[in-house]
């Protein structure tokens, strides 16, 4: 555990748990069964930071190579674990097998075998569910439920949702340079919110259930509270609270603030073709207003690249969240802004929503906590730093005869030994190939 | 001869080393490194320091001479996709593009004279146009829809062949040595049968105009005057005469099958150099996609140079001249 912590808070080896580490301020052993965290100042989130996000690494294997070296060592390609399964194999670009270790300190996992059958392509990872190669397959889209829906053989379960879809506006001008000419006005902000019907468009493209964005957190938390007023669907009230902000409509039916046309690209990933489909619609609702939206398709490491340079007006981003509230401030925070980094690219700085998230991760006391997060949820709701959307629903396809445990939204896989097959114990061998789509 | 090899070889490293600046230069200039795609959670100094260890904040000369070095080195890079040394992945995945191409490449020579022979022998009767009306039918399809096709008719019709992968993940580690190599054998079967379809019309087309003209030489109407079977005058005479430009046409398949394989390994899945390129490019993994044309571009050369050498050893007047 000392050299767990000690690995994923280096700063050579650049592990994506160093902020949700950042008060922990050393490990030692007091025996050895016992770990012992210090951190540096008391919080809720304490337990959690320490207990989950850390993974046992073996550290008589790893230990002797330097930890600039640790991204090629052969332990990468062989791993050795703590968990429910032992690995067995790894053909590049193919398969990745595990197998159930009896030795495992809660019993030997139901099922027998893990394969993770890896493909480049979703609908690659759809086929192989429906024509038997596998019998598992995450990350559902819209259309694969249909087609899964034509076999008897197979299900569709949903599990929580961690995924959130907005339409982030850069405050800060292109590349950089001074204030946004239309986004660094809350006030604009707030019309340009008020002026998409967000319920129409998501019913749209998925469906009356998905559920709305009601700001950078998912339902799936303990401090979602629905009750959070949201700025409501109003043209009209957007129309005129653009018309005294100073942009008037021009004979162009767009408006304009002196020589400034009220007009912003979106930059859109072109492998999601949901967020396609509402950039579209978004596009229409502002038209409607007097701004006008031209769409921006971008690969991924392009929309990557550009958002941290403020080489952007907007961007349709999507997110996984932590499971953990606290998560929020990685992202959302004036730290996080002015760390130039490639979190909070849009540059939304509210002195008053850090003062109070930094407050809720510090409160001692649940109820207290939650209070002042959901306070905070309010504020940021209300500065419209974003436009918020959906939660993606979370789905996976299996056989019928695949019986998983809960799923959590962040790794649906960590209850995966208590998953079971079939109705009476699980034959002797029994695998769930898992098909996925990865790079 | 020598000098032809010399000639060839000399000319085969200028285009190599075209292609591998080109390409370097096309890459560096979208938007993005390999490391826009990480993980948001990653400090900003962390990534910047990353940046630097892999030349990539430096100036495009300078990441080009810090290229050319590491290549001058022996050193192919490290994959920051993969997170391991691009000769390791080389290692893993050339070969299966190799086997799939190998395989496609003489499937496609041998039913592709065969259709060739059968056209010109008939020409002009039903067999003759109803083989060049459908390998044109073939010929003419995107090379992904007719892998799609193939997946769509193996996937929901006729679930005879895997429709994805190299082995049976299920079942595969169970399997006895001849189970696997059948296993693998039918997992072959439909990305080779894709690029097959797609050069095979060519190679027929080829060989029917190649075999007609032969045909018209006096050698031919000599052979058929003495009173020799027309088996054995296709057999003997005509068959080795107009297999001479089908040596060229090796040459040229070569690259067109390595486009074709990019496609079709990435509806297939099939674990190869072409799907690995695919995703290297998406993510901007510089040294994986520059190892990947460098192989590439290193084995459409030597293919061209293995073909103009067996031209010159077949053919008398091109050693002559």
């Amino acid at each position: 555990m000392l050299y767990s912590f000690r690995v994923n808070k280096s700063k050579v080896v650049g592990s994506s748990l160093i902020p949700l580490l950042a008060d922990v301020d050393s490990v030692t052993a007091r025996d050895s069964l016992t770990p012992v965290v210090w951190f540096r100042a008391r919080s809720l989130e304490q337990f959690f930071n320490s207990a989950t996000q850390v993974r046992v690494l073996p550290a008589h294997l790893m230990q002797n190579t330097p930890d600039s070296a640790l991204q090629s060592t052969p332990y990468g390609r062989n791993p050795v674990g703590s968990g429910p399964y032992k690995f067995v194999r790894w053909v590049s670009g193919s398969t990745i097998e595990l197998v159930a270790d009896s030795t495992f300190h809660r019993g030997r996992p139901k099922i027998d075998r893990l394969i993770w059958s890896v493909t480049t392509n979703p609908d690659a990872a759809i086929l192989r569910l429906i024509s038997g190669e596998a019998n598992f397959a995450d990350k559902l889209r819209k259309q694969d439920i249909d087609q899964i829906a034509k076999h008897p053989e197979l299900k569709v379960v949903g599990y929580p949702s961690m995924l959130a879809y907005y339409v982030l506006f850069n405050e800060r001008g292109r590349k950089g340079k001074g204030p946004h000419p239309i986004f660094a006005d809350r006030e604009v902000r707030r019309a340009l919110s008020m002026a998409v019907d967000r319920r129409g468009a998501v019913t749209t493209v998925y469906d009356a259930k998905t559920p709305l964005l009601l700001g950078p957190y998912t339902s799936n938390l303990a401090t979602y509270d629905p009750k959070i007023v949201q700025l409501p669907f109003a043209p009209d009230s957007a129309a005129k609270i653009l018309e005294r902000r100073g942009w008037i409509m021009g004979k162009d039916s767009v408006r304009h603030k002196g020589a400034v046309p009220l007009q912003f690209s979106l930059l859109v990933p072109g492998s999601s073709s949901q967020r396609q489909q509402m950039a579209v619609m978004l596009q229409d609702m502002f038209k409607r207003v007097g701004a006008r939206m031209s769409i921006e398709h971008v690969d991924f490491p392009t929309l990557n690249a550009r958002q941290p340079a403020h080489d952007y007006d907007a961007a349709f981003d999507g997110m996984s969240l932590d499971p953990t509230p606290s998560g929020i401030r990685q992202e959302w925070s004036t730290a996080a802004a002015k760390a130039e980094g490639i979190s909070n690219t849009g540059q939304y700085m509210n002195p008053e929503f850090d003062a109070t998230i930094d407050s809720a991760v510090a409160a001692m006391d649940r109820k207290a906590a939650i209070a002042l997060y959901r306070r905070a949820y309010a504020i940021i709701a209300n500065d419209a730093p974003a436009i918020w959307l959906y939660e993606a629903p979370a789905l996976a396809g299996m056989n019928v005869n695949v019986h998983p445990a809960p799923m959590r939204g962040d790794m649906w896989w960590v209850h995966l030994a208590d998953w079971t097959i079939g109705d009476g114990p699980a034959p002797k061998g029994a695998t769930v190939a898992v098909a996925t789509s990865a790079h | 001869m020598r000098r032809l090899l010399a000639r060839r070889l000399l000319q085969g490293l200028a285009v190599i080393w075209i292609v591998v600046t080109l390409t370097f230069v096309l890459l560096h200039l979208a938007p993005g490194d390999a490391f826009s795609y990480h993980d948001r959670h990653i400090p900003a100094e962390v990534i910047a320091r990353w940046r630097h260890v892999y030349c990539l904040d430096r100036p495009l000369a300078v990441q080009y001479g810090c290229y050319v070095r590491s290549m001058a080195s022996g050193n192919l890079g490290y994959s920051i996709s993969q997170q391991r040394p691009v000769l390791d992945i080389l290692i893993d995945y050339v070969p299966r593009t190799i086997e799939l191409m190998l395989v496609s490449l003489l499937v496609s020579f041998a039913v592709g004279i065969t259709l060739g022979v059968l056209e010109a022998r008939r020409r002009g009767q039903i067999a003759d146009w109803g083989t060049r009306a459908i390998t044109l039918f073939f010929y003419s399809m995107p090379d992904f829809w007719l892998a799609l096709m193939l997946v769509l008719i193996f996937a929901y019709w006729i679930p005879i062949f895997p429709i994805s992968g190299i082995e049976d993940v299920i079942n595969g580690p169970t399997f006895s040595w001849g189970q696997h190599v059948i296993d693998h054998i039918r997992h072959l079967v439909l990305p080779a049968t894709s690029l097959v379809l797609l050069t095979c019309a060519a190679i027929a087309r080829f060989q029917r105009s190649a075999m007609l003209d032969v045909m018209r030489m006096d050698f031919v109407i000599t052979a058929r005057a003495k009173g020799t079977s027309e088996d054995a005058i296709v057999r003997h005479h005509v068959l080795r005469n107009a297999l001479l430009p089908i040596i060229t046409l090796a040459g040229l398949a070569l690259p067109a099958l390595l486009g074709g394989a990019v496609l079709v390994e990435l509806v297939f899945s099939w674990p190869g150099m072409g799907r690995v390129t695919a995703v290297a490019v998406g993510n901007r993994d510089y040294a994986l996609v520059m190892a990947s044309v460098l192989v590439t571009s290193v084995l459409v050369v030597v293919g061209n140079v293995v073909a103009d050498l067996l031209y010159a050893l077949a053919d008398p007047r091109v050693r002559a001249a």
